[in-house]
């Protein structure tokens, strides 16, 4: 009777433990945002991993013609890996600091795609909870259109 | 008898599992998913991360737009290492003429710059002004190479700490554009990443 009792102790003190190590980001913003809505862009999503779909959500795609005449695009992102289990699970899997590549391609008016040496895999890192932005410039001043790729980096480290 | 079948046996699984754990050589995407990270090196993802931030940078800045419309020429210029590395810069220097010839903004020069980004062709091919192999009409005549506007360069720097079993690396590229006419830098980008690993125990 007694083990039982400590068995179950155990679990919960290193229950508690795991869940207590959160290295999770709190944000604080506006509550009515003072940016216009009109750069926001709608988008068309194909989603081939559902599970970096859930761990990283897509806040929001604005777009504008910069300084230089060139397309530049902001998109907003989310880690969705808080909470017990997604940090449970990111521990397991030693997948906390989240490590994500994206990429943009861009495209002219005719939607061909423009070769450029700026459509790298480029990668970024997000705490769980935080907000990152990424940034993609056309790269020349053609370009009507983008596609932003993003993909779990499991490159080994 | 039956003992050294025994150790034959698991001889032959143990070269079997080891043999096993090797892959067939095959090719990647040099900065995609499968790419190596390195603590002690500018992985190619890394050269080309470094090489995409730039030119972001530098064509969303409209540095290298001139006033009158017409498209300035960049020389590429040197990037220094200051690391303790043999790194490749023609890897980035390359990337950053190809993302500037492209962006439609500027022009790159070959006549003038530093290492793999000169072609002394330039140079030779109006040695052959005396030469009567050549047809004297069809070489290109001194004083006809148009002078740069701007000079893009850098520098690379690596710092390195070790705290216990854990080795970091700290990589800062620093680029500069410098309008040739005035000496003044228009634009500038530092790119930075760090990387660190632990040393296995035994």
């Amino acid at each position: 009777m007694k083990k039982r009792k400590l068995k179950w102790i155990f679990a919960t003190m290193a229950f508690l433990a795991l869940t207590g190590c959160q290295d999770t980001v709190n944000t604080f913003a506006n509550e009515e945002p003072l940016s216009p809505e009109d750069h926001l862009v709608g988008d068309k999503r194909f989603v081939s991993d559902s599970f970096c779909r859930d761990r990283l959500n897509l806040l929001s795609l604005r777009a504008e013609q910069g300084a230089a005449g060139n397309m530049i695009v902001q998109a907003e992102l989310r880690s969705e890996r808080y909470g017990v289990g997604p940090e449970i699970w990111s521990w397991f899997r030693r997948d906390n600091p989240y490590h994500v590549l994206y990429r943009f391609e861009w495209f002219d008016a005719n939607g061909m795609r423009v070769a450029n040496a700026s459509s790298e895999w480029q990668s970024i890192i997000f705490v769980p909870g935080e907000t990152k932005y990424l940034r993609g410039v056309a790269p020349d001043s053609r370009c009507r259109d983008f596609q932003l790729s993003v993909v779990e980096d499991h490159r080994p480290r | 008898m039956k003992r050294p079948l025994k150790i034959c046996f698991f001889a032959l699984l143990g070269a079997l599992l080891f043999a096993g754990c090797g892959t067939a050589s095959h090719r990647i995407d040099p900065s995609g998913p499968e790419a190596l990270v390195t603590v002690s090196a500018v992985d190619p993802a890394e050269w080309n991360e470094v090489a995409s931030q730039a030119a972001t940078s530098l064509i969303e800045s409209g540095a290298l737009k001139r006033a009158d419309g017409m498209p300035s020429i960049v020389m590429i210029g040197r990037l220094r290492n200051y690391t303790l590395l043999h790194l490749e810069s023609s890897i980035l220097t390359d990337k950053l003429r190809q993302a500037i010839l492209t962006s439609h903004q500027a022009l790159v020069t070959s006549a003038v710059g530093f290492g793999g980004n000169v072609d002394l062709s330039v140079r030779r091919i109006r040695d052959k002004e005396l030469d009567d192999l050549f047809d004297q009409k069809t070489v290109p005549k001194r004083g006809t190479v148009v002078a740069p506007n701007f000079s893009l360069a850098g520098m690379i720097v690596q710092q390195s700490a070790v705290s216990g079993r854990v080795e970091e690396s700290y990589y800062m590229f620093h680029l500069t554009l410098t309008d040739l006419v005035t000496g003044i830098a228009v634009w500038e980008k530092n790119i930075d990443f760090a990387k660190q690993a632990t040393r296995p125990v035994f």
